[in-house]
């Protein structure tokens, strides 16, 4: 049975599609990740699976239930963190905490445990008596992420929930939300920062312009998608620019970079042509290669490579 | 319902702090003890419903009715705060239905105004000394506070919705209460206004929560009470209704 079942979702805005015919599966238990540049339909489709909008047209069930008549039942088994900031200008950290949880119907005793936990595993013990309204936006980020875990949930929607997070706390964050999904969690997360996705998810929805490009996981996506290459070479000193010059009149690299002043990088679909040819101009430019090599492509590269070809 | 008593806890409690109930607190006692007693040197006392009245008595039980107008704004204007920082959505997509949100903001101005209210008349406690106050008197003097926070609290709302920066959102409410306490029978009778004010006075809904009040606690007898109440209760249903038929737009 599956956690989440999308059948050609549309919705327009005026006439503008934000969604058109997104269609996807996620299993109960998995972590799926939904990448897409700004205003490709990520957060339009959050809000329609958390029943917060109706779509123009099309189905889908949440957790077995129907998104139009079963929208209570759903929302009482999710959790949702959203990409704007929430809270409560007023309300101290721990105070915040305790009452989502009491508003959750989360008993009195449970919610101390809660909040003492979630205030040091988000690091937030040393703010627990400062007002939200008084915190820096990470903090509030953080407050806004450890919030949602005051509950009992069977499913979690995270929609770019590092934003404002710094790198130490987001792998923090990405740590004890994979553990949550250890534990069994099904989390759909949205996000800009592809290792991120990398790191956190088993499938990969990329939606671009409001259609899902492909789905899969990060391994099969860059073994499908990956063939593109970068090759970097640095040399002892500075490359001259008509090394440089020359490498960019070669029209089999995509791009030519220079990185900095001993440094240099091309992209391209064939690593090995390219080492080869940039051996042949080091030779001939005099120049002492300290290292030269094709690194694997990334997510990032998969994922340019997919939504510009998209477009 | 439990829904809606929790959303009416949070909204209690993430809309009043000891701040803000002290600012709700300080301006009708400033009115009670500075005004109040300052005016009665030139203003003697006076009839009002057969009975003679002295002026502190009858500002500071109009000043009570003052503190439900500031509770219900202070609480109906939640849903603003909830919407410029996310929580009205994040509201909405937890296990609670729209009426229950706007349920429990009703809910609580109610429970504010009438802890401020009960505050209140505590403080104005020495001015109102000597004031001959039947239970019957109370329970509907605490009836007329209860509807004229619904009556305010959903003003507020409609404010709260249909505002959405806080430079207008300020100015407006701002605007309102004033005009709303300046052209109401909380410092003047308004049978002894001018004709213009006394028509004013006459749409104001403050006018008859504020006489509606006096006359349960006071024991003022008059004989348009239930015609006032009634005048009240409408306004107040009336500007629910509009607040929620408004509430029910609102775009997630």
């Amino acid at each position: 049975m599956y956690a989440i079942v999308a059948e050609s979702l549309v919705k327009t805005y005026g006439g503008v599609p934000a969604l058109d015919g997104v269609s996807f599966e996620v299993d109960r238990g998995e972590v799926f990740g939904f990448l897409g540049p700004n205003g490709a339909g990520k957060t339009t489709t959050i809000k329609i699976l958390t029943t917060l909008i109706k779509p123009t047209a099309g189905r889908a069930e949440v957790l077995g239930c129907d998104i139009y008549r079963m929208g209570h039942e759903i929302r009482r088994r999710i959790g949702v963190v959203q990409q704007q900031e929430s809270y409560e200008l007023n309300l101290s950290v721990e105070k915040a905490l305790d009452l989502y949880g009491f508003i959750w119907g989360v008993p009195r005793s449970r919610r101390r445990e809660l909040v003492d936990e979630l205030l040091i595993r988000f690091g937030l013990s040393e703010v627990r008596k400062v007002k939200a309204g008084d915190l820096s936006i990470g903090m509030r980020r953080r407050l806004q992420v450890a919030r949602e875990f005051m509950h009992d949930m069977e499913l979690l929607f995270l929609d770019e929930p590092t934003i404002g997070l710094d790198p130490i706390v987001r792998r923090q964050t990405l740590d004890f939300i994979k553990s949550k999904a250890r534990e069994g969690l099904t989390i759909f997360f949205t996000t800009h920062i592809l290792e991120e996705a990398e790191y956190l998810c088993d499938r990969i929805a990329m939606i671009n312009r409001g259609r899902i490009v492909v789905v899969d996981t990060p391994d099969n996506l860059k073994r499908e998608f990956g063939k593109i290459r970068k090759v970097e070479m640095r040399a002892k000193h500075s490359i001259p620019d008509d090394f440089i010059m020359r490498l960019m009149a070669d029209s089999s690299f995509d791009r030519v970079s220079r990185i900095d002043p001993q440094t240099v990088s091309v992209i391209c679909s064939t690593p090995g042509e390219a080492i080869a040819q940039m051996l042949r101009l080091a030779d001939k430019f005099r120049l002492e290669i300290v290292s030269i090599y094709a690194a694997e492509p990334t997510l990032e590269d998969v994922f340019i490579g997919i939504i510009t070809s998209d477009a | 319902m439990r829904n809606i008593f929790r959303l009416a806890y949070r909204a209690f409690v993430s809309s009043l702090d000891k701040p803000t109930l002290f600012f709700i607190l300080i301006f009708p006692a400033f009115l009670i003890f500075v005004m109040g007693y300052a005016y009665s040197g030139i203003i003697p006392s006076f009839m009002l419903g057969g009975e003679t009245i002295s002026y502190p008595v009858f500002l500071a039980s109009g000043a009570v009715t003052l503190v439900v107008v500031n509770s219900g704004m202070t609480v109906g204007t939640i849903i603003w705060f909830d919407r410029k920082y996310g929580m009205y959505e994040q509201i909405l997509v937890g296990p609670f239905r729209r009426y229950e949100y706007m349920a429990g903001i009703i809910l609580a101005t109610i429970l504010v105004s009438l802890l401020s209210a009960g505050l209140a008349l505590t403080i104005a406690s020495p001015v109102l000394a000597g004031t001959p106050v039947t239970l019957p008197g109370l329970l509907y003097a605490g009836l007329t506070l209860a509807v004229g926070s619904v009556l305010f609290g959903s003003l507020a709302l409609i404010i709260s919705i249909h505002l959405r920066s806080s430079e207008s959102f300020n100015v407006v409410s701002n605007f309102i209460f004033f005009t709303i306490l300046f052209t109401s029978s909380v410092f003047y009778p308004a049978e002894y206004a001018p004709q213009p004010i006394k028509l004013v006075a006459e749409l104001n809904p403050l006018t008859y929560l504020a006489d509606a009040f006096r006359a349960g606690l006071l024991g003022i007898a008059d004989s348009n009470i239930l015609f006032k109440t009634g005048i009240l209760m409408a306004e107040g249903f009336a500007l629910l209704a509009v607040a929620s038929l408004m509430f029910s737009d609102i775009k997630a």
